[in-house]
């Protein structure tokens, strides 16, 4: 050992320093650090179980919200739906009571069509008989004379005594 | 009373037509009135060219219209 220049005294001493800053060391440097090591796993694992807590109640909420998305959307769908139901129905409703007013209108104007056409008819059927009228009047009281007329006189007389008989 | 003859206790009746009677229609005229009537009539002439043909009577109210112009007022409440 002497041959490679390590002082056997020298070494035990060094050894022996060694061991009592190991003791120093162990006593005032790694106790304190290994407990805030510790100390600071234990909030790590803390910290983990909390992150994994709270990563089941993410996925629980987000499962729930999922749900309520889902349930959301079907209840959605169900109202689309009903509305356009309703609002079919509210379609045909008003097609329908169109369909009716346009039919009340069509048939009052028929009907008005035909009054008035009536009325018309009738005027023009009453005017055609006064001018009917005032033409025989004119023709026979020209045309008749002495002898035509004690004609009818006498057929008018012999219809009379053939009803008073 | 109107249409009455009071001294000779006959009725007076209006006849009116566009031309006068023969004597022979108002013979007849005059039958047939007395039947209706059942009592003696003496006629009143009364030229009237509004009756167009025929004859008119006229007791008081009563009437017995054989005018043209009643047929021809017949015929057109008829037609209209």
């Amino acid at each position: 050992m002497e041959k490679l220049g390590i002082q056997p005294i020298q070494l035990l001493l060094q050894a022996i320093n060694f061991l009592i800053i190991l003791l120093i060391l162990k006593k005032f440097l790694y106790r304190p650090i290994l407990k805030m090591l510790d100390d600071r796993k234990k909030k790590i694992d803390e910290g983990l179980l909390y992150s994994d807590r709270m990563k089941s109640e993410f996925e629980k909420s987000e499962k729930k919200r999922a749900e309520v998305v889902e349930k959301g959307k079907i209840e959605a769908q169900k109202l689309i739906i009903e509305a356009r139901k309703a609002a079919k129905e509210k379609e045909n409703e008003i097609i329908e009571k169109a369909e009716k007013e346009a039919a009340g209108i069509i048939e009052r104007a028929e009907k008005e069509n035909m009054r008035l056409r009536q009325d018309l008819e009738k005027e023009i059927q009453i005017k055609a008989v006064n001018i009917a009228e005032r033409i025989v009047k004119k023709t026979v009281s020209d045309a008749l004379n002495e002898k035509m007329h004690r004609a009818i006189i006498d057929k008018k007389l012999k219809e009379i005594s053939s009803k008073i008989k | 009373m109107k249409g009455t003859n009071n001294l000779l206790k006959t009725t007076v009746a209006e006849v009116r037509t566009p031309v006068s009677l023969s004597e022979d229609q108002e013979k007849n005229l005059l039958k047939i009135l007395a039947k209706i009537k059942g009592k003696d009539i003496k006629l009143s002439y009364r030229i009237d060219k509004s009756v167009l043909s025929g004859f008119v009577v006229l007791i008081g109210d009563w009437y017995l219209d054989a005018s043209l112009s009643t047929d021809l007022k017949n015929l057109r409440e008829n037609l209209i």
